[in-house]
């Protein structure tokens, strides 16, 4: 199906099949549609394939000529057995395919760009999160302090935290640390991967809340004036916050971004839209301007930015060229056409004109026979004239080069011209001789 | 009444000219190409002009225009191929006063050839009187102090001026 959907005209299929001088008022494409219609609907009959009814295939558009119905959902030809299937969009208009490719990109974009800031946003706010946690960890670690007893031990002074809120230091403990690793605080369930005592940073789940621990070690020395240079305290800080606020802060970072980038869909998707249908404007009205042509109106003047606009130049000027060539040829068959048929109309004219000459009046027989005569040589001269018009349109015709090109023995003719010559030249007393090789021929190229 | 044919088709020629003189009886002069057509044109008077439209040498509208361009009211009777009405329209345009598309009917060709004649009123024949007589070259009868002597003659060429 090479133009679903698209009407063709009664003249344009007759113009198509026979020639454009056809008889307008026959019914053969009527009579021809009526026989296409019934092989159709018996070849759908033998077949199972659920489709359109038969007579639908071809449409009638009253007073305009015959259409092809569109395959629907996208059906493959029945000519061509099962083929792949096609894409709706692929019998939409370019301006709607383009349309739909931009926002599709943009919609891919958008996704990505939510994607990727969610990637960034949970990076940046997790490092500068760790980076608090090491922070208030030190600042744990600054505030212990000599307890001032008698076993050297080290205590907490609370005075000398600056670490803000409450909630933060409801998992803090200060722990004397054993001989081996530090053990994790009681009551928690460390994340497998988080268990490992070497690594600083784990996260666990307190109350269904995930927080996130960091674990540094420090040592203190106390009485560091005495002899020995004191006693040295091993300490682990374990401090950790809930991840909460900090997913929260990234998820009104990421809806920010994608709320951005739907709000950039809304307002550049009708606007692309607009740009698009604008651009291919131009291609639109040499569509239309192409669409008018026809073999009764050769009128084609296309726009001006279609001979600017760099993609549509070079098809210009091809539809220009093929239309003059097109123009040009239909000129010079009419010329032929009108040529043929006044020598065709003089010659009937010729032996209508004897024929009824000769029933002007009573003659005698032998003016009938000379009559008949003439009317015979007329007779004869008009079947020669046909002939000669029929080789002329058949050479017409003909494709250059196609057949074998005719050609002249060079060496004859200058030997024929010679023999005609030479009584004139015997009496002139000049003697003409020929030196030309046995073979010169001569071919004639149809350029 | 005298007919100039300009036809370059020498049988249609012979044909047309022997029906002119057998049937009403015309004297008849043959033109073979349109500029043999003029000249004859110029230096003689017709009744009626048969004129072919493809000629050799200059073709048969340009004929029609040179002679009326030289006022010459001769009815002239196109002989054409063509039928569009675009082509019968220019011709008519350009002075001819009806046309016979061809192959036509001998009968049709004379009789409107007539009727040509008879609108023309026999400006190219003018009455001849002297002696009593009046010869009317249009209606070819001869008169001798009014009564009709002599109806439709076997020829009057030899009248024509």
């Amino acid at each position: 199906m090479h133009r679903p959907r698209v009407i063709v005209s009664k003249r344009e299929l007759l113009e198509h099949l026979y020639d454009y001088n056809w008889e307008h008022h026959s019914n053969v494409i009527e009579a021809h549609v009526s026989n296409l219609r019934k092989k159709l609907a018996a070849a759908a009959a033998k077949s199972a394939a659920a489709g359109p009814e038969p007579a639908e295939i071809i449409e009638t558009m009253r007073g305009r000529g015959y259409r092809l119905a569109a395959e629907a959902g996208g059906r493959s030809n029945p000519r061509s057995g099962a083929g792949p299937m096609k894409s709706p969009l692929l019998h939409r208009s370019i301006a709607f395919r383009l349309i739909v490719a931009v926002l599709a990109v943009e919609l891919l974009s958008a996704v990505l760009v939510v994607f990727l800031s969610f990637g960034y946003e949970r990076h940046t706010h997790f490092h500068a999160f760790d980076v608090l946690l090491f922070g208030h960890a030190d600042s744990i670690l600054g505030a212990v302090q000599d307890a001032e007893d008698a076993q050297d031990n080290v205590m907490l002074v609370k005075a000398d935290l600056h670490v803000p809120p409450e909630r933060h230091l409801r998992g803090l403990r200060l722990e004397r640390p054993p001989a081996g690793p530090l053990t994790e605080l009681a009551g928690r369930r460390p994340r497998p991967y988080a268990a490992a005592a070497a690594q600083p940073l784990f996260a666990v789940d307190v109350n269904g809340r995930e927080y996130r621990i960091v674990r540094i070690y420090g040592s203190r020395v106390v009485d560091p004036g005495k002899p020995g240079g004191g006693t040295q305290r091993q300490v682990a800080i374990l401090y950790g916050a809930p991840t909460f606020y900090v997913w929260k802060t990234i998820f009104g970072t990421v809806e920010f971004y994608a709320g951005g980038s739907l709000l950039l869909l809304l307002v550049t998707g009708p606007l692309i839209a607009w740009l698009l249908h604008r651009g291919l404007l131009p291609l639109r009205q040499l569509a239309a301007l192409a669409s008018k042509v026809s073999v009764d109106s050769w009128q084609f003047s296309p726009p001006a930015n279609a001979r600017t606009t760099p993609e549509l130049a070079p098809l210009t000027h091809a539809i220009e060229s093929v239309l003059q060539r097109l123009e040009r040829s239909f000129v010079q068959q009419r010329a032929f056409v009108s040529d043929a048929a006044h020598e065709l109309k003089t010659a009937v004219a010729v032996v209508k004109s004897s024929l009824q000459l000769l029933g002007m009046k009573s003659r005698s027989v032998e003016e009938y026979k000379a009559g008949l005569e003439r009317c015979l040589a007329d007779s004869l001269r008009l079947e020669e004239i046909v002939a000669n018009m029929l080789a002329l349109a058949r050479q017409e015709s003909a494709t250059p080069g196609s057949g074998p090109e005719p050609a002249a023995d060079l060496a004859e003719c200058l030997r024929r011209t010679v023999a005609q010559l030479a009584t004139i030249a015997s009496l002139r007393g000049v003697q003409v001789e020929v030196a030309c090789p046995a073979s010169s021929r001569l071919s004639c190229s149809h350029r | 009444m005298r007919v100039l044919l300009v036809e370059d088709e020498v049988r249609l020629a012979d044909n047309l000219a022997a029906a002119l003189r057998d049937g009403p009886r015309f004297a008849v002069d043959w033109a073979e190409d349109g500029l043999a057509g003029d000249e004859f044109a110029q230096n003689r008077c017709y009744d009626l002009i048969v004129l072919d439209l493809m000629l050799p040498k200059l073709d048969g509208l340009s004929v029609l225009k040179r002679l009326r361009g030289r006022q010459d009211p001769t009815p002239v009777l196109v002989l054409t191929a063509k039928e569009g009405a675009e082509s019968i329209v220019q011709l008519l345009n350009a002075g001819a006063d009806d046309y016979l598309a061809k192959p036509f009917d001998l009968g049709e060709l004379i009789a409107r050839a007539k009727a040509l004649i008879r609108r023309g009123k026999g400006a190219a024949h003018p009455m001849l009187t002297g002696l009593a007589l009046e010869i009317n070259t249009l209606e070819q009868t001869v008169r001798r102090e009014g009564v009709l002597v002599i109806s439709r003659p076997p020829s009057t060429a030899f009248l024509s001026t």
